[in-house]
């Protein structure tokens, strides 16, 4: 049986819609900060099955680049999160999030 | 290239089961082991589809940041951060969202089939001359790499100066350190002086 490009975006899809739950349902910040990450990782998958399609030579360079720049960005991006979970965490001592309408300048 | 369906099949049903801990587990340390298990999932399959340089990546970059993240947790004062019994309060919203999306993905994308993107993309990606990904990074597209290496520069700086600690916040933390400490010299003293009269007492008798 061939593996196509279409499971691997079926799949992401089911991790995508795993992540969205996450986001919505998790009220503590670094659960929701972790399903973002599963919210990014989701259309890594379907890179991954950009690359397997289009690889010469188990060489895909246009799949292989823009699948860099996508991790290097998810990462940074939940990086940023996490450093605002900290401020959250140390202006309102709560681990909810809550209580970021309950922060005072 | 021809992936092995047998991998592929066993690599995405441990990857769907990860992240379903991930966001379920009511426990925060479990959920971040899930976590971190998905990650490695998906470089799996990134091995899976023979993209090595790739997985390679995907493995390093989330998991210097990964590391950062639970030197941090280590900290005395993000210690109860990570106490979680949340495991989904708000399923009753989510959970429509994410099966609305993911039916509206699922069935899309089964319905077009293998034709998910345009074929006129794939034409252009053959005939980009074949390369290593670092040669790709290097020659052929070192915007991205600057783009990339800015990127992480701009978010080691945003997350030093957000996660930093204000003058007021260490000001607070100074006071409350030294209330600990009058508290507990206060109570050894306490302590010594109930100390001292029950020896008398014990004497005397």
């Amino acid at each position: 049986m061939n593996i196509g490009n279409g499971q691997y975006a079926v799949l992401s899809a089911v991790v995508f819609a795993i992540g969205l739950y996450g986001v919505f349902a998790r009220r503590h910040p670094l659960a929701v900060v972790m399903a973002l990450g599963l919210l990014f990782a989701a259309p890594l998958i379907a890179l991954a099955g950009f690359i397997s399609a289009t690889a010469v030579n188990q060489r895909a360079p246009l799949g292989g680049a823009l699948a860099t720049m996508a991790i290097i960005a998810a990462t940074c991006l939940c990086s940023i999160g996490f450093a605002l979970v900290l401020l959250l965490w140390r202006r309102s001592g709560r681990a909810d999030v809550d209580a970021l309408g309950d922060i005072e300048e | 290239m021809t992936v092995n369906a047998l991998a592929f099949y066993a690599a995405a049903v441990l990857i769907v089961l990860a992240a379903a801990a991930a966001v379920g587990l009511p426990s925060l340390r479990l959920a971040s082991y899930a976590g971190a298990a998905t990650v490695v999932l998906l470089a799996i399959l990134d091995v899976v589809s023979h993209a090595y340089m790739l997985a390679a990546i995907e493995i390093v970059v989330p998991g210097l940041a990964l590391g950062i993240v639970v030197l941090v947790l280590r900290r005395e004062q993000y210690r109860d951060l990570g106490a979680s019994t949340d495991a989904g309060s708000r399923w009753w919203l989510g959970g429509p969202v994410a099966l609305a999306a993911g039916l509206v993905l699922v069935v899309t994308l089964a319905i077009v089939g293998p034709s998910w993107y345009s074929d006129i993309v794939v034409s252009i990606a053959k005939a980009v001359t074949p390369a290593a990904l670092i040669t790709v990074l290097h020659y052929d597209a070192p915007y991205a790499l600057v783009i990339a290496v800015v990127l992480i520069a701009v978010t080691v700086a945003a997350g030093l100066v957000i996660g930093r600690r204000s003058g007021d916040e260490q000001t607070l933390d100074q006071h409350l350190q030294a209330r600990r400490e009058r508290e507990e010299r206060a109570r050894r003293r306490r302590d010594d002086r109930q100390a001292g009269r029950r020896r008398p007492a014990q004497e005397d008798s």
